[in-house]
């Protein structure tokens, strides 16, 4: 791939994606509901895309294709699971949505704050959220920097490459909040959907003469690839552990949790949700098809996330398709990022700072202090350069499980104990970052046991608390 | 939401952990867990759509 070509992509993403987020700028800085959700009015079609690309990150392209590499189907089973998950969100979402709207919720974490009616309920989710998201975000930004570094052979060092997709997210998310983010969303998941369609069918054509050939080559050189456990790599607890927190991830996520408090109606929300899950379903199959052909055709590689720039650079790939490819990948990465910016700033505004602040006032501390602190420290924490993409990402979501009880609670009918809640957060929290340090407890079934401890804590001190 | 959907959405999870692990870990072709995770898949969808159907404004 020539640096011509790579320029060029860059230059025409920074392009259009910064026309959209200006062109829908008026009135975004009205309300805090008109930054952080627009207005409650997107178009079913623009949030559905949207989801996909807040869902969908760097992770698919590089992790999905570089677990599928490691494990074999496993990588499938456990994407497929997450889609699944999307239950949790369907079974919340009407509840959520009424009393978001009936309260003027602007963020998950005030939801949570008017049920449980404890301020303290949504600061302690707020902060949650906070701590195990940083790492996920700035896997997004790792990422761009390998990808980047890869395609155009150490030219560009992987701390431009993060410094330019910290820029992206700046401009993208402080601009106009959700109506940038959501427009700019949308045609990133257009791109990311046919840029990857395009270069699996390319690949499976060109090198192996259709899909019944890959499907051949791979079952007669890498049979245990189709097995699990397989080749070793998804062990049972290894399959649970990383499956678990994405099967909870549609309501853990503050992020996508507060894409249920967006549409104008629950009809809206409906077509918002199947859209969604039709693009997961067709963008998984794709990602782990690349994954095998990538198997198949570059073996032996000593980083698996490292498997699509290699095919990009190492086969003949048209050159449209690598660009449209590499614009797909930043897209999954920013656009995943800037979603995530966006709702930790509200959650910040909405559930950790004075509530006697005015409303103008927080907007512009979102705009000019938060979003920029929070892309700086992202930014900080992007230069460790950790290798392990999937790792990292399922890590952030094995400490968002600890928020999951509290979350269903809302569902439940009666009087809600808020100490429930807010011991059900930290003691979750604490079994995984207690893991995380390298403690083994719980036999290393490190998401069970944190969902268990955070649902029996819950239940415990609800049936303690409650009301005589 | 009816008991009966929620019922037979934990079966289908429950299946979808277990089966590839079990039935299907001897079966080292794209007809195996891979076939299974994508009807599993579809299935799971499937159910979901007929929930939302039920959501009143």
């Amino acid at each position: 791939m020539s640096e011509y070509l790579l320029f060029l992509a860059i230059a025409l993403y920074a392009g259009w994606g910064s026309a959209f987020a200006l062109a829908v700028r008026k009135g975004a800085r009205l309300s805090l509901v008109e930054y952080f959700l627009a207005g409650r009015k997107l178009h079913w079609l623009i949030a559905s895309l949207s989801y996909s690309a807040t869902t969908y990150s760097a992770f698919m392209m590089l992790g999905l294709v570089g677990l599928t590499y490691r494990g074999g189907v496993g990588a499938l089973g456990f994407e497929l699971i997450y889609l699944s998950g999307l239950f949790w969100a369907v079974l919340v979402g009407p509840t959520f949505w009424k009393l978001g709207k009936t309260w003027g919720c602007v963020s998950p974490g005030e939801v949570l704050r008017a049920k449980y009616r404890s301020r303290l309920v949504g600061t302690t989710y707020a902060l949650i959220s906070c701590g195990f998201l940083i790492p996920y975000t700035s896997v997004q930004l790792t990422g761009i920097g390998y990808l980047l570094e890869v395609l155009s052979r150490g030219r560009i060092h992987y701390f431009q490459g993060v410094l330019l997709a910290t820029f992206f997210i700046i401009l993208w998310t402080a601009v106009a909040g959700l109506r940038s983010v959501a427009v700019t969303d949308s045609l990133q998941a257009g791109i990311m959907m046919v840029s990857s369609l395009a270069f699996v069918l390319f690949l499976v054509h060109r090198f192996f003469g259709g899909f019944a050939g890959l499907f051949h080559a791979v079952e007669t050189t890498h049979p245990q690839w189709l097995t699990v456990p397989g080749n070793g790599f998804f062990t049972f607890r290894t399959f649970v552990n990383l499956s678990l927190p994405w099967f909870f991830f549609s309501i853990s996520n503050p992020q996508v949790l507060q894409r249920l408090l967006v549409p104008a109606s629950l009809q809206e929300m409906r077509k918002t949700i199947t859209g969604f899950l039709g693009y997961g379903f067709t963008y998984t199959i794709i990602t782990v098809t690349l994954g095998f052909a990538a198997l198949i055709l570059l073996p032996g590689l000593p980083n698996p996330d490292l498997a699509t720039p290699r095919l990009l650079l190492e086969f003949s790939v048209p050159s449209w398709v690598v660009l449209f490819v590499v614009i797909g990948i930043l897209s999954a990465a920013v656009s995943t990022a800037d979603s995530i910016i966006l709702t930790l700033s509200s959650l910040f505004l909405q559930d950790i700072l004075s509530e006697r602040i005015p409303e103008k006032t927080k907007l512009s501390l979102a705009q000019y202090v938060f979003i920029p602190l929070l892309c700086g420290t992202i930014f900080l924490f992007s230069l460790g350069r950790f290798n392990l993409i999937a790792l990292l990402s399922v890590t952030s979501s094995l400490g968002l499980l600890s928020v999951v009880p509290t979350i269903l609670g809302v569902l439940t009918k009666g009087e809600k104990s808020p100490k429930a809640a807010i011991l059900s957060m930290l003691s979750g929290a604490l079994v995984v970052l207690i893991q995380l340090a390298g403690v083994h407890l719980f036999r290393g079934w490190t998401a069970p046991s944190a969902l268990a401890v955070a649902f029996g804590v819950y239940f415990l001190v609800q049936v303690m608390d409650a009301p005589r | 939401m009816g008991k009966g959907i929620l019922a037979t959405f934990g079966i289908l999870v429950a299946l979808a952990y277990v089966i590839p692990f079990t039935l299907l870990s001897e079966v080292p072709r794209f007809t195996g867990s891979f076939l299974f995770w994508i009807i599993f898949a579809g299935g799971a969808i499937t159910l979901l759509f007929f929930i939302m159907r039920s959501w009143n404004e």
